[in-house]
C-alpha cells in the first residue's frame, strides 16, 4: 500500500538563504532511500528555463531538483514562470506555455483566478502520483508590501497546509533578526505552518551558536530543526547571478579564452554551465564595449528581448568588435536569440520582443528572422545536417551522431541564398520530424543553432574545444569530462553533506502530519 | 561636546561602512568638523596614524572623506586574526596580546574604558562624530560580549540609524526582527532607518516605506539605490577575486596566502586602465603574469609554509628565472629572503624556515612591532625608478621582524620614520637582486605615490614591448576624492537630511 503522501515546504528569510540547494538535497536525500518524491516550486521568476520532454517551459531550478529525486522534469513541478523583459513588462508562461488570454483575463479581473486554479491542479497531481512533494518558495513571506497574493510562498503552504521550514543563512549575521521577524510578520495562520527553523551556511564555534539556538526555540516556540555547514566546492548549475563569476579554471599558461557576451535580458546563462567546469578554459561575460580579439571563442548567449538587446550591442560597439573578431578568425557562435542576432534581418511585426518592428542583425549568417505569437518550446534530437562544412568547422562525426537539446523560441529563421542547416531536428518532443536548426558560414568560423544544452553533449564540447585547443596548438586530443556524471557525482556528495546534520525520519513524519 | 550619530546594519554586508564615509562628507560639506569612529574592529587591513598607531582601513577611509587626519581614537580596538579562534588584539593603536575570544572578552572592563576614552577625546576636537557599528545588534547570544553596537552607541550617547539592504529580499522581517530583539532601552535608541541598495527608482517603494514605519515606529529616512559606481578600498574581504577589464596589458598577480594583509596597498592597481589585478590561491592559477606581488601576511611563517604546500614557491622562483617582475612587501619581502627564524616562538612552535631566496637578507621576527609613517627617498637602486626629481614618496610600515642584509646586498630606499610630523629615526630598507626584477621593502601604501606607481607601470609596459600611454591619468587622491563627492551627493538626494540633522542635535 502506499503511504499517504506527504508534503513539506522550505522558505526562506531572503533570496539568497539557501532554499533551491536545500531542496535539492532532500530530493536526492529521500528519492535515494526509496520514496518517491518530486519537487515543487509554485511561482517561479528566472531567466533560465528548461523545457520538459512534453515541450513545456519550466524553471530550471526544478529541472535540476527532478534530477536529484531520479524524476523526468514535469511541468506540474513548476506550472507558473515569470521571465522578466525589463522596463517592468514581464512574459508569463502558464503550465509551460506563454499565457497570451492574461490581457484578457486582466480585463475580466479573474487572473488571479487562473493562477490559483493553475497551481492547485498541478500540486494535487503531483501529490496524488507521489509519496512526497518538496515544495520551495521563493525570495521572503514576509514582504508585506506586495499588492498581490504571495502564491510562491503562503498561498502554497496554505492548499494541503503543508508544515514549513523557514531556512535562514547566518553567513553575513543577522539570522536570528530574520527568523523572528518572519515569524512576527506572519500572520496567526500562517506562523502555525511553521514547524521548525534551519539555520544555513554556519562556519565557526559551534558552542557560541548554542545559546541562540536554545533562545530561539524559547522564543518562537519553533524548533531549530538543522544548523547546515557552509556547502561549498559543489558544481551544480544554478539559476541566479551568482553563476556569472568567472570559472574556475586553471590558469596554465595555455589555455583557451571564450567571451559570452552578456547581454541586457541574457537568458538561459546556463547553457555555459558545462563551459565552465573545464579546467583548461577560461570564460568570461562581457558587457562593455571591449577588444575582443584575445579571445578563442565568442558566444552570443539567448535573449528574453533579442530585438532590443540587439540594439544594446550594435550601440554599445560590441557588435563591430564581434564582426572584427570574426574577420580575424575567431570562431562566433549564437544560440538562439544570439543566432538569430548573427543573421542579415530580424523582423518583429507584432512587437513579440519589445518596440523595435525591424532591425538589421550582424550580417554573419545569411538567414532572416521573423518573430511570431507563437512560442517554440520542444526537447530535440538532431544530427549533423552538413557533414563535410561540419568537419571544416569542429570535426568529422559519423552522420548518425545525435545530439541532444532544447527549444525555446519565438522567431522562424529563414534560409536565404544556398544556405542550408548545421543541424537536421529528427525528433521534437519525442515525435519523429525532419526539420532545419542552424546555419554555418562560407568561412567556417560562425554558426548558430536554436538548440540550447547544446554543450551539455560531451563529444560535441570535446570536439569543439580540441579545435580551438589544435588552433592554439595545446598538444594532445582531450577527451572531455562526462558532464552528466559530474552532475550526478555532485548531487550525492550534496545529499551526503545535508544528509549528516538533519534528522531525515523526523521531515518524513512531519511531512506526512 | 560633540554631538554623535551611529550607524548600524541588519547584517554585515547592510552598507554600514559605506554610508558612514558618505555621512562623513556630508557632514563636512555643510561645515561641520566630523571623526568616524568604531569601537572594535575585526581585520587584517590597518593603517597606522602619525603617531604611529595602527587602525583599521575603514575608518581611514571615513576620515579621507571626512577630510580629517586618521587617528587612533577613531579605531581605538583593532583585532587581527592569526587563527581559527586567536587574534592579536591592538588596544589604543598598540600591541596588547594575542588573544582567544574568551580570554579577550574576559577583558571587557579594560575594553569598556579604552572605548570611553577614545569617545571623549574625539567629543572634544570635533563637533560630530559618525559611528559605525558592527554586523547585527541583536545577536542575542552575544549580547554579554557586544562592545561595537548598542555599548558603543550608549557610551556616546549617540542615536541610532539602522541600515537595512534590500538587495536580496526580506528586508521588512530583519527590520521588525532586529527591534524585536533589542531590549526597550536600546529600541529608544533606534531614530530612524535607511534602506540600502534597492534596485530601480526608490520612490516606487513608497508603500513599503509606509509599511516600515507602521511596524517599527521609526521614521525611515531614505531609501538609497544600488550604487556600482564604486571605487573605495573594503575593509575586511575581496569581493573578487579578478579586478580590471579585458583590454589590460599588464596582468599583476597577487599571492592571497590565507593570512595576507593589507591587501589594500594594491587597489590603486584597479583604477589604472592596462592592468588586470589577479588575487590568486593555487599554483594552476598563477599564469604567465608580468608582475607577481607576494602582500604582507600577519603569519608569516605558515604562509611561507603555504607558499611551499601549493607548490606556489617553486612556480615564484622559476618565473623569478624567466625574468618576471617579483615585488614582496613587507611580510612579503621576508619571503624573499634566505631565512625567517622566530627565536622567541611569536608565531609558534617552528623556528627556523627557509625563505625563497631570491634576495640576500635574512630576517628575524621580534616581539617589538615598528609601526609609523615613514617619508622615503630612493637610493636610485631601482632601475625603472631613477627618481630623476627626488621625489619624496610616503607609506608606512608595519611589522615585527628585523631584516638584515649581505654584505653586497644593497638597501633601495632610505625610511625617515615620523612622528607626529617629526623626523625620528632614519633607517636603510628594501633589496633588489643583481637582476634588477626582484625587490621587496617594507613600506605599505607605497604604491599609493603616483609617481612610483606609474614608473613601475611604464617599466612593464616598456619590458614586454608596449608603447607608454600618454594621457594624463588621474591621481589616487583625485579618484578618492571623486568616489567620496559622488556617495556624498547620492546620499543628499535620497535621504532626508533635515529630519536626520534633527535627531543628531535634538537628542
Amino acid at each position: 500500500m502506499k503511504n499517504k503522501t506527504g508534503t513539506l515546504m522550505i522558505q526562506g528569510t531572503s533570496s539568497d538563504a539557501g532554499k533551491s540547494i536545500f531542496v535539492t538535497a532532500l530530493c536526492r536525500i529521500f528519492a535515494r532511500k526509496g520514496i518517491k518524491t518530486v519537487p515543487f516550486k509554485a511561482w517561479n521568476m528566472s531567466l533560465n528555463s528548461y523545457i520538459t520532454e512534453n515541450g513545456k517551459e519550466i524553471g530550471i531550478a526544478q529541472a535540476l531538483q527532478a534530477r536529484a529525486a531520479f524524476r523526468k522534469a514535469s511541468v506540474d513541478m513548476q506550472p507558473i514562470l515569470v521571465k522578466a523583459m525589463g522596463d517592468g513588462q514581464t512574459q508569463i508562461i502558464i503550465k509551460g506555455e506563454v499565457d497570451r488570454k492574461i490581457n484578457y483575463h486582466k480585463k475580466k479581473n479573474n487572473y488571479l483566478e487562473v493562477y490559483e486554479n493553475t497551481i492547485k491542479d498541478s500540486l494535487k497531481r503531483l501529490r496524488k502520483d507521489n509519496e512526497l512533494v518538496i515544495i520551495e518558495g521563493a525570495g521572503s513571506p514576509a514582504e508585506i508590501n506586495r499588492t498581490s497574493p504571495d502564491f510562491a510562498n503562503m498561498f502554497t503552504a496554505e492548499i494541503y497546509n503543508s508544515p514549513v521550514l523557514l531556512i535562514s543563512s547566518i553567513e553575513k549575521g543577522g539570522c536570528l533578526a530574520s527568523l523572528v521577524g518572519t515569524l512576527k510578520l506572519l500572520s496567526p495562520a500562517h506562523k502555525k505552518l511553521v514547524k521548525g527553523l534551519i539555520i544555513n551556511k554556519f562556519r565557526g564555534d559551534y558552542n557560541l551558536l548554542k545559546p541562540a539556538v536554545k533562545f530561539l526555540e524559547d522564543y518562537t516556540k519553533k524548533e531549530v530543526m538543522s544548523i547546515l555547514p557552509y556547502l561549498k566546492d559543489l558544481n551544480l548549475p544554478e539559476e541566479d547571478s551568482a553563476s556569472l563569476n568567472p570559472n574556475n579554471y586553471e590558469e596554465n599558461s595555455k589555455k583557451l579564452k571564450i567571451a559570452v557576451i552578456r547581454l541586457p535580458h541574457m537568458s538561459n546563462f546556463s547553457d555555459f554551465n558545462s563551459l565552465k567546469m573545464e579546467t583548461d578554459l577560461k570564460l568570461e561575460y562581457i558587457e562593455n564595449n571591449e577588444n575582443l580579439l584575445d579571445f578563442d571563442l565568442i558566444i552570443i548567449p539567448g535573449t528574453k528581448t533579442t530585438t532590443k538587446d540587439l540594439d544594446f550591442l550594435k550601440k554599445s560597439g560590441l557588435a563591430a568588435e564581434i564582426k572584427k573578431a570574426n574577420q580575424a578568425g575567431i570562431m562566433i557562435i549564437g544560440i538562439c536569440g544570439g543566432f538569430q542576432m548573427l543573421g542579415r534581418k530580424l523582423i518583429d511585426k507584432h512587437g513579440t520582443e519589445g518596440d523595435i518592428k525591424k532591425i538589421n542583425g550582424l550580417g554573419l549568417l545569411d538567414i532572416n528572422t521573423k518573430f511570431l505569437n507563437k512560442k517554440t518550446t520542444h526537447q530535440v534530437k538532431v544530427k549533423i545536417n552538413l557533414t563535410q562544412q561540419f568537419e571544416n568547422l569542429i570535426s568529422r562525426f559519423s552522420p548518425q551522431e545525435i545530439f541532444v537539446g532544447y527549444e525555446i523560441h519565438m522567431g522562424q529563421t529563414e534560409y536565404l541564398n544556398e544556405t542550408e542547416e548545421l543541424f537536421k531536428i529528427i525528433k521534437r518532443s519525442n515525435i519523429k520530424v525532419n526539420l532545419k536548426d542552424g546555419a554555418v558560414n562560407q568561412a567556417g568560423n560562425c554558426f548558430g543553432s536554436y538548440l540550447h544544452g547544446l554543450f551539455d553533449n560531451d563529444n560535441f564540447r570535446s570536439a569543439l574545444l580540441n579545435k580551438l585547443r589544435n588552433k592554439q596548438s595545446m598538444g594532445a586530443e582531450q577527451k572531455s569530462y562526462n558532464y552528466q556524471k559530474e552532475i550526478e557525482n555532485n548531487l550525492d556528495r550534496l545529499a551526503d553533506m545535508v544528509e549528516k546534520n538533519i534528522d531525515i525520519n523526523k521531515l518524513l513524519k512531519l511531512s506526512r502530519r | 561636546m560633540a554631538d554623535s550619530v551611529m550607524i548600524q546594519g541588519t547584517a554585515s554586508d547592510a552598507g554600514k561602512s559605506i554610508l558612514a564615509a558618505a555621512l562623513c562628507r556630508v557632514l563636512v560639506q555643510d561645515g561641520y568638523k566630523t571623526a568616524p569612529f568604531k569601537s572594535q574592529n575585526m581585520s587584517l587591513n590597518s593603517y597606522i596614524t602619525k603617531e604611529g598607531k595602527e587602525i583599521a582601513i575603514a575608518q581611514t577611509v571615513q576620515a579621507e572623506a571626512a577630510k580629517v587626519e586618521a587617528e587612533v581614537n577613531m579605531s581605538p580596538i583593532l583585532m587581527k586574526p592569526i587563527a581559527d579562534d586567536m587574534s592579536q588584539i591592538i588596544l589604543k593603536g598598540r600591541v596588547f596580546k594575542n588573544m582567544r575570544a574568551a580570554d579577550y572578552f574576559a577583558q571587557k572592563a579594560k575594553l569598556i574604558k579604552i572605548i570611553r576614552e577614545a569617545l571623549a577625546d574625539l567629543k572634544l576636537d570635533y563637533d560630530l562624530l559618525v559611528l559605525e557599528g558592527g554586523g547585527n545588534p541583536a545577536e542575542v547570544n552575544l549580547r554579554d560580549k557586544d562592545l561595537v553596537n548598542m555599548k558603543a552607541a550608549e557610551i556616546a550617547a549617540a542615536p541610532v540609524i539602522l541600515v537595512a539592504d534590500i538587495d536580496k529580499g526580506g528586508v521588512f522581517a530583519s527590520i521588525v526582527g532586529t527591534l524585536d530583539l533589542l531590549t526597550e532601552k536600546e529600541r529608544k535608541r533606534v531614530k530612524g532607518i535607511i534602506v540600502n541598495k534597492f534596485r530601480g527608482d526608490p520612490a516606487a517603494f513608497k508603500s513599503g516605506v509606509e509599511l516600515i514605519e507602521k511596524y517599527s515606529g521609526k521614521k525611515v529616512l531614505g531609501v538609497m539605490p544600488y550604487l556600482e559606481k564604486l571605487n573605495l578600498p573594503s575593509e575586511d574581504s575581496l569581493e573578487q577575486e579578478i579586478y580590471g577589464n579585458q583590454n589590460y596589458k599588464i596582468d599583476i598577480v597577487v599571492i592571497a596566502y590565507p593570512g595576507m594583509s593589507n591587501f589594500t596597498d594594491f587597489d590603486y592597481f584597479k583604477t589604472a586602465k592596462d592592468i588586470q589585478l589577479r588575487y590568486v590561491k593555487r599554483e594552476i592559477e598563477l599564469g604567465d603574469p608580468d608582475l607577481i606581488i607576494l602582500p604582507g601576511s600577519k603569519t608569516t611563517i605558515s604562509d611561507l609554509e603555504f607558499l611551499y604546500e601549493s607548490k606556489l614557491s617553486g612556480k615564484i622562483i622559476e618565473k623569478a628565472a624567466q625574468n618576471t617582475e617579483i615585488i614582496g612587501i613587507c611580510g612579503g619581502y621576508q619571503m624573499l629572503g634566505q631565512k625567517i627564524s622566530d627565536p622567541d616562538n611569536l608565531e609558534g612552535a617552528r623556528q627556523n624556515i627557509k625563505g625563497l631566496s631570491l634576495l640576500k637578507i635574512s630576517t628575524v621576527l621580534e616581539s617589538q612591532k615598528i609601526t609609523r609613517q615613514v617619508k622615503v627617498e630612493s637610493l636610485n637602486k631601482l632601475k625603472f625608478f631613477k627618481n630623476s626629481q627626488n621625489e619624496i614618496l610616503r607609506g608606512y610600515e608595519i611589522h615585527q621582524g628585523k631584516t638584515i642584509l649581505a654584505a653586497d646586498q644593497k638597501s633601495l630606499f632610505k625610511l625617515k620614520r615620523q612622528k607626529l610630523g617629526k623626523l625620528e629615526k632614519t633607517v636603510h630598507d628594501g633589496a633588489v637582486n643583481d637582476r634588477g626584477n626582484v625587490w621587496g621593502t617594507y613600506i605599505h601604501d607605497i604604491f599609493k605615490n603616483d609617481c612610483f606607481r606609474k614608473s613601475l607601470i611604464n617599466h612593464l609596459l616598456t619590458k614586454k614591448g608596449l608603447g607608454l600611454d600618454s594621457k594624463p591619468e588621474k591621481s589616487a587622491a583625485e579618484i578618492r576624492e571623486d568616489n567620496y563627492n559622488y556617495l556624498a551627493a547620492e546620499f543628499r538626494k535620497y535621504i532626508d537630511l533635515e529630519s536626520l540633522y534633527k535627531i543628531i542635535f535634538d537628542n
